[in-house]
């Protein structure tokens, strides 16, 4: 503030007077980092699991459509569109069935089991941090 | 030993694997952190809360930050940023904590020294009142002005950091900073 010209009201908010942190700071904040340092490992973990199941089960998924027919009828809706508009309920039914549900479904859980893991989980893995932090701090003291 | 790191040879050392050294810097920026938190949120479990965050944050950004610049800026930028995210999950139900909320005094606390070493209680009283009354004002600006008034008044920033730590030009942060003066004044006027 020197370099400046103050005035009363400067003066005034110079005196507002600062108060310590809570106790043990330094011990928390180095245990919430040791957390959030194995939150990102647990993290990295799940979510590369989670991408190679994907990888297994899109594997799986492009044999089931190829061996279903369900990749045919896909080739023959993209030749003949009109196909859609004159026995749409018919296509839709036959798809249906030979459609690789299962493979979907794992599909499915895998891309849901991606997200979880690299966005819901570590945000509940600090939040979850954030209750414990007292009892942790307690830990890095002793 | 250690308080003759400056910010940034703390942190080359940390970057080479020296754990202490990050300690050592959050050590070193607990109390004005947790300070700029306090007078931004106005509660003091959120500010415990917003500056463990930041220093969180500091570990885990700090192998991506230039360190040809100086530090201190960053570290408010990233408090800054904690505060604005905390404040904003809370929707704004944020209030002064119950310390502050309580007393009211008939006396003028605007008259009230702080620097005195050995007050008595009725000064205590008035010492407290007048901090109530500070951070209280500086707690109902606009976000931004109230970032701009807490690093300048609190945490003693120039007006080259202030902007750093905002990301704004620096005579942006200027103008900012004027018109948290500007209602300010006004606040205390009415108060008055």
């Amino acid at each position: 503030m020197s370099s400046d010209i103050r005035d009363e009201l400067d003066r005034l908010y110079e005196k507002i007077e600062w108060e310590n942190p809570r106790a043990n700071f330094t011990g928390r904040v180095v245990a919430r980092v040791r957390w959030a340092k194995r939150a990102q490992r647990v993290s990295t973990t799940v979510t590369l699991i989670a991408l190679a199941l994907l990888g297994v089960f899109g594997f799986a998924l492009g044999r089931g459509l190829t061996f279903s027919g369900a990749l045919d009828y896909f080739t023959l809706v993209v030749n003949n569109v009109d196909l859609i508009s004159s026995a749409a309920d018919d296509f839709i039914a036959a798809l249906g069935d030979v459609m690789p549900w299962t493979e979907i479904l794992a599909v499915t859980l895998s891309i849901a089991l991606i997200w979880t893991a690299s966005a819901l989980l570590p945000r509940w893995l600090v939040r979850y941090r954030s209750r414990h932090n007292e009892y942790s701090a307690n830990n890095y003291s002793q | 030993m250690s308080a003759t790191y400056s910010d940034e040879e703390l942190a080359k050392r940390f970057l080479k694997g020296d754990e202490s050294a990050f300690e050592q810097l959050v050590t070193r920026y607990s109390k004005p952190v947790f300070n700029f938190a306090l007078n931004f949120l106005g509660d003091a479990d959120d500010a415990d809360e917003a500056a463990q965050l930041t220093f969180v944050q500091v570990y885990q950004s700090l192998p991506r930050a230039r360190l040809d610049a100086p530090l201190k800026p960053w570290i408010y930028q990233i408090a800054r940023n904690k505060c604005i995210d905390l404040w904003r999950s809370r929707k704004g139900v944020l209030s002064l904590s119950a310390r502050d909320e309580q007393a009211t005094d008939e006396s003028d606390p605007l008259d009230v020294d702080p620097t005195d070493p050995n007050p008595l209680p009725e000064e205590l009283a008035e010492r407290r009142d007048l901090q109530q009354l500070l951070r209280k004002t500086i707690n109902a600006l606009p976000e931004k002005y109230r970032i701009a008034a807490t690093l300048r008044y609190v945490n003693e920033l120039s007006f080259a950091e202030i902007a750093r730590a905002m990301d704004v030009p620096e005579n942006t942060a200027k103008t900012y900073f004027q018109r948290a003066k500007k209602i300010l004044r006004k606040q205390l006027a009415q108060l008055r």
